[in-house]
């Protein structure tokens, strides 16, 4: 495409439609382009201060959804880039005549699929920001003494477990193929690293009625931080 | 001279085939929009306060019709930005902007780089379609110095990481599903340097990327050419290996607002 060696050409000619040239001459003008610069400047120092490792969250956390959702995150891969597949898994849980195997949400059979992008970026969104509230709820990272996968308690599982990317996950699994006899279902996720090392569990849930419905919420989150991307 | 109008009409072109892209990625996965999707919005819905029109617009009966336009305003791009009268691209270009902004705001869950610099891209090109070059020009800078941050922020970013200044991330990361590329990966495991190389030449080529504007008017056109065809090699060869496409299309549309910069220095 060389649109840039006609410009001058048409530019004069979408003149006649007084379309694109709706300039503001005068003291209105001269306003207009600062508060134009001012906004686009700001926008740009957001942008960089977001990215400090200990400026961002406090300002994420300070900015209303709708406008956290519009400073972009420029940090792809880094500093910790992904190495492993967090895998998300379920079983089903039959009462009293025990549970059946672990299985897949998504089979691995699927991983060729050209287009799957945004729902593969969602759920390891949901699984990072999931494994972050669930060590935060703990006590920071176990410091308390606690491992990863020991069952939350109290208030600590109570806020996990409204938490939006738990009840996003669930709410997959809910969706996904049961046997017949299953009354309630329990996810859990799981780092593998392809062979070389066996296979290491994250996190566990409760186990939920299948009928019940999803955690209702009555009181709205805080502004979380937002989810990285890549 | 490049001018803003026509520098926003590369960005649309460009841009819009990428929108297309996503949006045709987007709907091929819509039973993962319903009720009981990864993607659904009413989840996310009961856990914040959003606007009526938002909700409205977020449930699937609606947001796929904004798919819809999305992907159609996005495949006609190409042309209406060669060829349509100012008006007919910066309507484009409006819808355009309204659907990737939508899928900034509708849910943090899922989004990518490519979603931000989309947005920021078509609302930079229709602000230039519809105030003109006096104010075109300044979101045209603003465009430019959001690609050239992109660049530097990702740089430095992997350059305070160990295990990307050591060479062994890049094995990793496409050893990934989501990633995946066995092949490659398998190479770089079995040739470190090679992987010590491809780790540096990627981090070099973000942290110097924001040399490109200011060394082009020292030296030649050469510099300016030779660091935007290192830019669409690079998002290229992510394209094929980690199958991230809306990048290529993300990035690389906003390339002719970095032209129009170098070409009309703000000062």
């Amino acid at each position: 495409m060389n649109m840039a060696a006609r410009g001058s050409a048409e530019v004069g000619s979408l003149g006649s439609v007084q379309f694109g040239g709706a300039d503001v001459g005068g003291v209105a003008g001269a306003v207009g382009q600062v508060v134009v610069v001012a906004v686009l400047v700001a926008w740009l120092v957001v942008t960089v201060l977001f990215a400090l490792p200990r400026v961002g969250d406090p300002i994420g956390q300070r900015l209303p959804a709708w406008c956290l959702s519009l400073i972009p995150s420029w940090s792809f891969f880094a500093p910790n880039p992904p190495r492993d597949d967090r895998v998300l898994l379920y079983r089903d849980v039959f009462g009293g005549q025990g549970a059946g195997p672990f299985r897949e949400v998504w089979s691995s059979a699927a991983g060729s699929d050209l287009f799957k992008g945004r729902t593969e970026k969602a759920v390891t969104d949901s699984i990072g920001e999931l494994l972050v509230r669930s060590r935060v709820s703990a006590g920071q990272d176990g410091q308390d003494g606690r491992k990863p996968t020991d069952p939350l308690q109290g208030m600590q599982a109570a806020q996990v477990m409204v938490s939006t990317p738990y009840v996003q996950l669930l709410n997959r699994v809910a969706a996904a193929p049961h046997d017949p006899r299953t009354q309630a279902v329990q996810f859990v996720i799981v780092a593998t690293d392809h062979g070389e090392e066996s296979p290491k569990v994250l996190f566990i849930s409760a186990t939920h009625r299948l009928d019940a419905e999803p955690p209702a919420r009555t009181v709205p989150e805080p502004p979380r931080a937002r989810v990285g991307t890549c | 001279m490049l001018t803003a109008a026509v520098a926003a009409r590369e960005v649309l072109a460009i841009g819009g085939l990428g929108l297309a892209v996503s949006a045709a990625r987007d709907l091929r996965v819509r039973h993962e929009y319903a009720p009981s999707g990864v993607l659904t919005y009413a989840v996310e819905a009961s856990g914040r306060d959003s606007n009526a029109a938002l909700l409205w617009l977020s449930t699937w009966e609606h947001y796929r019709v904004a798919l819809a336009v999305q992907f159609a305003a996005g495949a006609a791009a190409p042309v209406v930005a060669l060829a349509a009268p100012t008006p007919a691209a910066a309507v484009a270009a409006l819808l355009l902007a309204a659907c990737a902004v939508l899928t900034l705001q509708r849910s943090s869950y899922g989004l990518d780089g490519a979603d931000q610099m989309f947005a920021l891209a078509m609302i930079s090109c229709t602000a230039a379609l519809v105030a003109g070059e006096r104010y075109g020009r300044l979101f045209l800078y603003f465009l430019a110095a959001q690609l050239i941050l992109s660049y530097l922020i990702a740089g430095i970013a992997k350059l305070v990481s160990p295990v990307w200044r050591d060479g062994t991330c890049l094995a990793g990361i496409l050893s990934t599903k989501a990633y995946s590329s066995p092949r490659l990966a398998a190479l770089l495991r079995r040739h470190r340097t090679f992987a010590l190389g491809m780790a540096w030449s990627v981090m070099l080529f973000e942290v110097t990327f924001i040399a490109v504007p200011f060394l082009a008017p020292v030296l030649d056109g050469t510099v300016m050419l030779a660091g935007l065809v290192c830019g669409v090699l690079f998002h290229l060869g992510i394209s094929v290996t980690m199958r991230l496409h809306t990048f290529v299309f993300a990035f690389t549309g906003a390339y002719p607002a970095l032209l129009y910069a170098m070409d009309n220095p703000p000062m």
